[in-house]
């Protein structure tokens, strides 16, 4: 983050970030970032399922699945309509709580923790565990309250400490150019694409580890697109992502790993560049060469 | 569809012979085209038929406050716009009779603030109570049952405040306990009950927004990492709030409007006074209550009746212009 | 290794807590408010099951002897500290009267109106003589039945019963007038008033206000005019009704003055066959008046949700009739309304409910409490068959309904009505209901019929 003025302000400016950073603490960011290190080291999976199976009421929609991603890397998960991938990356930060009469059985372990054990608050959960959906979802308040929201509901309320997290999510999601000086606009007047993005930087606003993100961009044009692939090939740098897309040159081209599904089973994964020219299954193959769905 | 149905939907076209029919697509007169345009002109008499209320609603109002055909006068004739407005006596009824709407006005106010106090709030978090909280269960139990409350007639309510609430509530707490002197029929029983009688209206209405609120706000927030109670007060109701504002207004002006209960739980003496305990007259319990007795026709006893109504009908039809305009910017949001 | 930072933690849990306290107030709002519903009809139930206060006449014990017994002598009572009840005048109910004669006792112009609590009725007494040689006045504590002083002519009551110990709701209720004596009281004519209002009501608003909803949603193009009118009904919903009883007044029942003048007369009825019949004009506080006044209330309210019950026909079942040939009309009236009849059934019903239940239009065109009879004095079929033409009479009679009886007796102060207002209300709450009933049996009814 780029920072002016003298010496003092800029002092201000770091204490302010650090009682932010042990305040919505992060494990990527300072202080206790290194107990992360220690406990967890480099090359275990950031989230891990063990034979991980999920039901709407009897109806399994998930067949044991067994998957790792590893730590700030992009993900992709493809597959044909209805094959589960949306509802396996829901239940990565428990979204599917929200609906009636879903279940899990299996493990979901988010570095190395159970998430679905009973003592674990679904709440900070979600606060590591980021999302940003298909249809972009601003709220109807301006831009810098969309932004603060999640901080703000941590319990974060100095005016300046939100003022800089705002600058610095907008600018991570590289939409802080075009509303730097609207902030107090509302954001249901920005355009489909800077709503996204903005969506992305909100869900950046409360630090998460993982991001979450369900089809971001195929609501958008090939332009709004673009811009988008770039943001996420840029926050994989400080993230974990983890991307459902129905546009195979999307996933070609920004994740390192693919993940296809079929049917609600995990039918193969592997690194994007094997996945797209040399398929271990034949479903995979066909899937990808347009034989399938 | 039966039988007997298309038989008469195809009886109508097959009589013509298929050639003439082939080539007579043109229009022209037909029995069947007449009774058409016949039906749809006596349709639209009787949508027109709302606007013809309200003209005369208004005329009715208007001719006999306002200005009058010749020989008679209307009210403001009689009496000033600045004694109506700023006299504050409304002695109608009294020998040397006063016409100041003020005591009106104030116990109508009166009257309003208690009931906005009670159901206001109450029918809120109702309405967020089915529309975030409630198991499907449960709202299949809550919402018929204020249906009923909504459904009971403003007398029972009326009976209820003064012959409950009153003598078993309030004059116990406040004249026995507290000490204050408290009248039988006092405005703080018919506040309460108008209050409770405008829940079942406010919940209706503002869970009807609330859940217009898309799911998609709801998930978003929840990946954020909120807790229910963050989704639903600080993303549902603020989404929300030019609905729950519209709704909001509605109920007021039904309580502004309530009649019976009111006439029977509070109204007496047309004072000019803020306490609760007291004896208030409303502008409605004061038209029942005169329309209630003879009225000699054409005195200014009975023209003040129109001149109050005329206050009264501005001041709810003013509010409810405001909510339906807020309510149908607000569908626009989300529609 | 932690989830999360302490502060965050701690907070958590705060949130949390406040989140459980938010719901729990929310719930107990619903809760609250449910719990009302329940009192308030409970309270009006126990009330009209509640025995009233009986009336217990005095009389007075004439012993042979004593100091106050001169010949042509009229004692005058005093009464004070009275638990159980109070001596009134017969002619004037509920006003206490502690200072009375013997003749009106012995005229039975004095009666003890108990208050129905099972103790026996004590004063104290001062006798005072006028005329009497010794002119003395003398006084008894906490007399009453049975503990009479020997040989002095008091007021004896006789011993206090209940009135109505099974409660209000009697058959003498529905089948008996108006009167000033709350046991003789009755909601007959309030009762047939209130369904020859409902009757007419539904004749009269329904085709009006389902044509306007039907040319709304079904002819109507987006004009200003249609965005107008639709704005206006959405207004008229919320116009108190009050302001609906002031025009009913001014243009149904007084008609604007017009025959103020002398009084007119229009004879309709000879060309069906029946006998003559005289209406006056103005009309005045008659049934159709007063149907005319609710079918204006009811209207927006029927034409609102029978246009919502149009809304939810699927446009496919139109395009259907259209493509069999069928013109707008038939379609509506062979399609679209038969699928729509349990909605708009539901908002009629609603809607008319409603305006029975309303007290304050009918108070305002003048409906009074004291008419005592029912409109056209119907009461049953064996009238219409004897005399048809009452049927013409009825909507011109003048007459009261359920709301305004309840009304005037919720008002009464004297003893007792306030029971038999609970029990007026049951019977209004009860005949709500069956037509509430009534309506859901007539929709499922038709429900059955509509499959797609």
């Amino acid at each position: 983050m780029k920072i002016q003025g003298d010496l003092k302000q800029r002092k201000t400016v770091m204490a302010l970030e650090k009682r932010f950073t042990q305040f919505v603490e992060s494990p990527t960011v300072s202080g206790t970032g290194e107990a992360t290190d220690a406990t967890v080291p480099r090359g275990l999976p950031k989230i891990e399922t063990r034979t991980m199976s999920f039901f709407y009421g009897t109806k399994q929609a998930l067949h044991d699945i067994n998957l790792q991603i590893q730590d700030r890397s992009v993900t992709a998960l493809i597959g044909p309509s209805g094959c589960g991938k949306s509802t396996y990356l829901r239940s990565l930060n428990r979204m599917n709580d929200i609906i009636e009469g879903t279940r899990v059985t299996g493990e979901v372990l988010l570095d190395g923790e159970d998430i679905y054990a009973s003592e674990v608050d679904v709440v900070s959960l979600r606060k590591r565990v980021g999302m940003v959906f298909q249809k972009s979802t601003p709220f109807p308040k301006s831009i810098f309250d969309n932004i603060a929201f999640g901080p703000r509901i941590a319990g974060l309320t100095k005016k300046t400490e939100l003022q800089h997290i705002v600058e610095r999510c907008l600018k991570q999601a590289a939409i802080w150019n075009e509303v730097k000086d609207r902030l107090k606009e509302s954001a249901m007047a920005l355009s489909g694409g800077q709503q996204q993005r903005l969506c992305i930087a909100r869900a950046l606003a409360t630090n998460p580890e993982v991001l979450l993100m369900d089809e971001p961009a195929s609501a958008l044009d090939p332009a709004s697109t673009a811009r988008i692939e770039d943001l996420i090939f840029e926050l994989k740098q400080n993230y974990t992502i983890v991307i459902v897309t129905h546009n195979m040159q999307q996933a070609a081209r920004i994740s390192e790993k693919t993940a296809f599904f079929c049917m609600g089973r995990l039918v193969e994964i592997g690194r994007t560049k094997q996945i797209f020219t040399n398929p271990i299954q034949k479903e995979t193959e066909d899937y990808i060469t347009g034989r399938f769905g | 569809m039966s039988e007997s149905q298309q038989e008469q939907l195809t009886g109508n076209a097959s009589p013509k012979p298929r050639a003439q029919a082939a080539s007579s697509l043109r229009r022209r007169f037909s029995w069947v085209r007449a009774r058409e345009q016949l039906i749809q002109g006596v349709l639209f008499g009787c949508s027109l038929l709302s606007i013809v209320t309200t003209l005369s609603i208004i005329y009715v109002l208007v001719s006999e406050s306002l200005i009058a055909i010749p020989p008679h006068t209307a009210f403001f004739q009689e009496i000033s716009f600045s004694e109506f407005f700023t006299s504050t006596k409304w002695l109608p009824q009294h020998d040397e009779a006063h016409y100041g709407i003020l005591p009106l006005l104030c116990g109508t106010l009166l009257i309003t603030g208690i009931s906005a106090l009670i159901g206001l709030p109450m029918g809120l978090l109702i309405a967020i109570y089915l529309s975030e909280y409630a198991s499907p269960s449960s709202r299949k139990w809550v919402k018929p049952a204020l249906e009923i409350l909504a459904g009971v007639p403003t007398v029972v309510y009326g009976y209820f405040a003064l012959r409950i609430l009153s003598p078993l509530i309030i004059s116990p707490v406040f004249h026995d306990w507290l000490g204050f002197s408290v009248m039988g029929k006092n405005a703080l029983a018919g506040g309460i009950v108008v209050g409770l009688m405008i829940i079942p209206m406010v919940a209706s209405l503002s869970e009807d927004v609330m859940r217009s609120v898309p799911n998609s706000l709801r998930e978003s927030g929840y990946a954020l990492g909120s807790t229910k109670f963050d989704v639903s007060t600080k993303i549902v109701v603020p989404a929300a709030l030019s609905g729950i504002f519209a709704a909001f207004l509605l109920a007021l002006s039904r309580s502004i409007g309530e009649t019976m209960a009111v006439s029977i739980a509070s109204a007496g003496l047309a004072n000019l006074t803020l306490n609760p305990l007291d004896q208030i007259q409303t502008m409605t319990s004061f038209i029942v209550d005169v329309m209630g007795g003879e009225v000699v026709s054409g005195s200014t006893l009975e023209k003040s009746l129109y001149a109050v109504a005329l206050v009264l009908f501005t001041i709810t039809m003013g509010m409810n212009l405001i909510s339906q305009w807020v309510l149908s910017r607000y569908r626009e949001v989300y529609q | 290794m932690s989830l999360q930072g302490d502060l965050y933690e701690r907070r958590l849990i705060w949130r949390h807590r406040m989140g459980q306290g938010f719901e729990w107030l929310c719930r107990l709002a619903t809760i609250g408010a449910l719990a009302f519903l329940l009192i308030l009809l409970g309270s009006i139930l126990i009330k009209a099951f509640t025995p009233g206060r009986g009336k217990g006449v005095a009389a007075v014990s004439m012993p042979a002897s004593g100091p106050h017994d001169g010949v042509g002598d009229d004692l005058s009572y005093l009464v004070s500290n009275i638990s159980g009840g109070q001596f009134e005048e017969k002619d004037r109910p509920g006003i206490k009267q502690n200072l009375f004669t013997r003749t009106d006792v012995q005229q039975g112009k004095i009666v003890f109106n108990h208050d129905g609590r099972r103790v026996a009725p004590l004063f104290d007494l001062t006798i005072d003589s006028k005329f009497s040689a010794d002119k003395a006045s003398q006084s008894w504590k906490k007399v009453g039945p049975g503990r009479e002083p020997e040989g002095v002519a008091i007021p004896s009551v006789h011993p206090p019963k209940p009135a109505n110990p099974w409660g209000w709701l009697t058959w003498r209720l529905l089948t008996h007038g108006n009167s000033d004596d709350p046991i003789d009281s009755g909601i007959m004519p309030g009762l047939w008033g209130s369904l020859w209002l409902v009757g007419l009501t539904t004749l009269m608003a329904v085709p009006l206000g389902v044509g306007a909803a039907v040319y709304l949603e079904e002819y109507s193009k987006p004009t200003l005019m249609t965005k107008f009118i639709q704005l206006n009904i959405s207004n008229l919903a919320g116009v108190p009704s009050i302001v609906y009883g002031i025009l009913g007044f001014t243009v149904f029942s007084r008609m604007f003055g017009i025959f103020d003048k002398e009084k007119t007369y229009v004879e309709i009825g000879g060309i069906l066959g029946l006998k003559t019949i005289e209406i006056s004009l103005p009309l005045g506080p008659v049934v159709l008046a007063g149907a005319c006044t609710l079918t204006l209330l009811s209207l927006p309210v029927v034409i609102i949700t029978s246009q919502e019950a149009l809304r939810s026909i699927p446009a496919s079942l139109r395009h259907a009739a259209y493509a069999l040939g069928a013109s707008r009309w038939q379609t509506i009236w062979h399609q679209v309304l038969p699928a729509a009849l349990p909605g708009i059934l539901t908002g009629v019903i609603l809607s008319l409910s409603r305006a029975i239940g309303e007290a304050a239009p009918l108070a305002v065109i003048g409906v009074a409490a004291q008419i005592s009879w029912a409109p056209g004095e119907i009461t049953g079929v064996g009238d219409l068959v004897q005399h048809p033409e009452k049927l013409i009479k009825a909507p011109f009679d003048r007459f009261t309904a359920l709301p305004i009886q309840i009304y005037s007796w919720v008002n009464d102060a004297a003893p007792n009505f306030e029971h038999v207002a609970a029990a007026g209300i049951l019977v209004l709450l009860i005949t709500l209901l069956s037509l509430n009933g009534a309506a859901i049996f007539i929709r499922q009814r038709f429900q059955r019929k509509n499959h797609w």
